[in-house]
């Protein structure tokens, strides 16, 4: 797992995490990274794997953060999305700013992905529609009440 | 060993097989199916004629049971017609069946009986052909081993060996590329990826025991290299015939504990929204088997106990997610040497 700082000169500060979230991953660096920050954005945009090892070491990271820090995710790839619906206690004390949707296109049987802000979701999902390359339009490729049970956890948490 | 063999062998078993459902469409094609692979079928409609069935001593009796799918009240007469069988006949064997969507009957079933072999299908089909007869061939002649059986004929199979943790990532992404070259589409690629990495971090921490049967590593931590004895190599095999995807991870150990499974991957599902549901402490975290069955249509855990252990997962190679995450849940563990 790679650890890099933004250099955002307004806002909060963010923080991007790249590579894969395992049993080698250490949270060291990103720990220190946001100390002392009363907001933090964490961009997990480049993460590429995730396994129950990396799970285990990221609850430990976000079960500590402190109550009075805010720690918001963004860019949450697929993947990092499902972990939070199947895997208690996930998200800790950090909360989803932002994560991609999967499509499939029925048409051509082509796949793709769009960001969406969490605040603006609910379920049933009602998206603008997203066009596939092949010009027809794709549907939502998941289980909404599965992939998107987090809102109800996120909006329970406020 | 093939599908076909295997079923001919179980054949000269001579068991009956009674195939319980009062929905007269899926006990019919149901034991259609296991006539036409020359089994001795007695279709039973109704509970209570099961009952006296098995009341009567029918010791020699596979049950196929049909717990439903959304009628509350006929699938709690049904598992407590499976616990009845339990109780009453310990050595009997039995096949669930079910059309609920996903993982909710299994964990449903899960909740109130442990049951070792549960088939899903889908509202309106039949139980699939050969899952159910590859079950009851399995239970017949104990022959249990094998990726190939689940596959039709002329699947490409590519298999690897492996003993040290080092060389997990480059299996890793080998899986990834033959998903990807069977056609799965993105999001199914990245689950098998982690389906295998799972099942090669179980085979290679938690599988090993030693002489008097302690684990090696399983209180290390995964990050810790390992490297296993020469005679100790951990198989992956990998296959593919058109439509159906497998992957098969054996360890030469045989030290799972069939009767921790069930329970395990229960209490995954029960503590989903519980503190303790991953193990924060020594060792690994307690949830390999809970992805591995989360990211796979089939589970399939057969162990030799002392001398082999294997998990097979099973999927349709598909691209839409949505498509693959309803099909229908199946799970069978076959354990050589308990009662089915």
């Amino acid at each position: 797992m790679r650890v890099f700082r933004g250099d955002a000169a307004e806002g909060p500060k963010v923080v991007y995490i790249a590579g894969n979230l395992d049993e080698k991953a250490s949270f060291a660096q990103l720990r220190s990274e946001i100390a002392g920050d009363a907001e933090v954005v964490l961009d997990l945009g480049n993460l590429e794997r995730m396994n129950s090892a990396g799970v285990r070491n990221w609850i430990s990271f976000a079960r500590d953060i402190p109550n009075d820090m805010r720690v918001v995710l963004v860019r949450c790839p697929v993947f990092f999305v499902r972990q939070i619906s199947m895997v208690s206690r996930f998200l800790g004390g950090t909360e989803v700013g932002s994560l991609y949707l999967p499509f499939y296109c029925e048409a051509c049987d082509d796949t793709d992905e769009a960001l969406y802000d969490a605040a603006g979701l609910s379920v049933p999902l009602d998206l603008r529609e997203v066009t596939c390359a092949c010009g027809e339009p794709m549907a939502f490729d998941e289980i909404e009440e599965n992939y998107l049970r987090f809102l109800k956890r996120q909006s329970a948490s406020e | 060993m093939t599908s076909s063999q295997l079923i001919a062998d179980s054949q000269r078993a001579a068991t009956r097989v009674a195939f319980i459902s009062p929905r007269a469409a899926v006990r019919q094609s149901g034991a259609t199916i296991l006539r036409d692979a020359g089994y001795e079928v007695l279709e039973v409609a109704d509970l209570d004629a099961a009952r006296s069935w098995i009341e009567d001593g029918h010791a020699n009796l596979l049950l196929v049971l049909d717990v439903g799918s959304d009628d509350e009240d006929a699938f709690s007469d049904a598992l407590s017609l499976a616990r009845e069988v339990a109780g009453c006949q310990p050595r009997s064997r039995l096949i669930l069946v079910s059309q609920a969507e996903g993982t909710r009957a299994f964990e449903l079933v899960l909740q109130r009986y442990p049951t070792k072999n549960f088939l899903g299908f889908k509202e309106g089909d039949s139980v699939e052909e050969r899952d159910l007869t590859l079950t009851v061939a399995k239970i017949l002649t104990g022959e249990i081993f094998g990726l190939e059986p689940y596959l039709g004929d002329g699947a490409e199979i590519e298999a690897r060996r492996l003993r040290r943790s080092d060389d997990k990532p480059n299996l890793v992404e080998l899986v990834e590329e033959f998903a990807q070259q069977a056609g799965c589409g993105p999001q199914i690629v990245q689950n098998l990826g982690l389906a295998s990495d799972e099942l090669i971090t179980n085979a290679l921490y938690n599988a090993p025991v030693d002489a008097d049967g302690a684990r090696r590593f399983a209180k290390l931590d995964r990050s810790v290299p390992v490297v296993l004895g020469d005679d100790e190599d951990v198989e992956i095999k990998l296959g593919f015939d058109g439509k159906r995807l497998g992957i098969a991870v054996s360890d030469p150990f045989g030290s799972l504990r069939t009767e921790d499974v069930v329970a395990q991957i229960a209490r995954c599902y029960e503590r989903r929204d519980e503190d303790d549901q991953v193990n924060l402490g020594p060792g690994g975290a307690g949830l390999g088997l809970y992805y591995f069955f989360n990211v796979v249509q089939h589970l399939v855990i057969n162990v030799d106990p002392g001398k082999r252990t294997e998990f097979i997962g099973l999927l349709e190679a598909t691209r839409s997610f949505r498509r693959f995450s309803k099909r229908r849940k199946s799970f069978n563990l076959f354990d050589r040497q308990g009662p089915e």
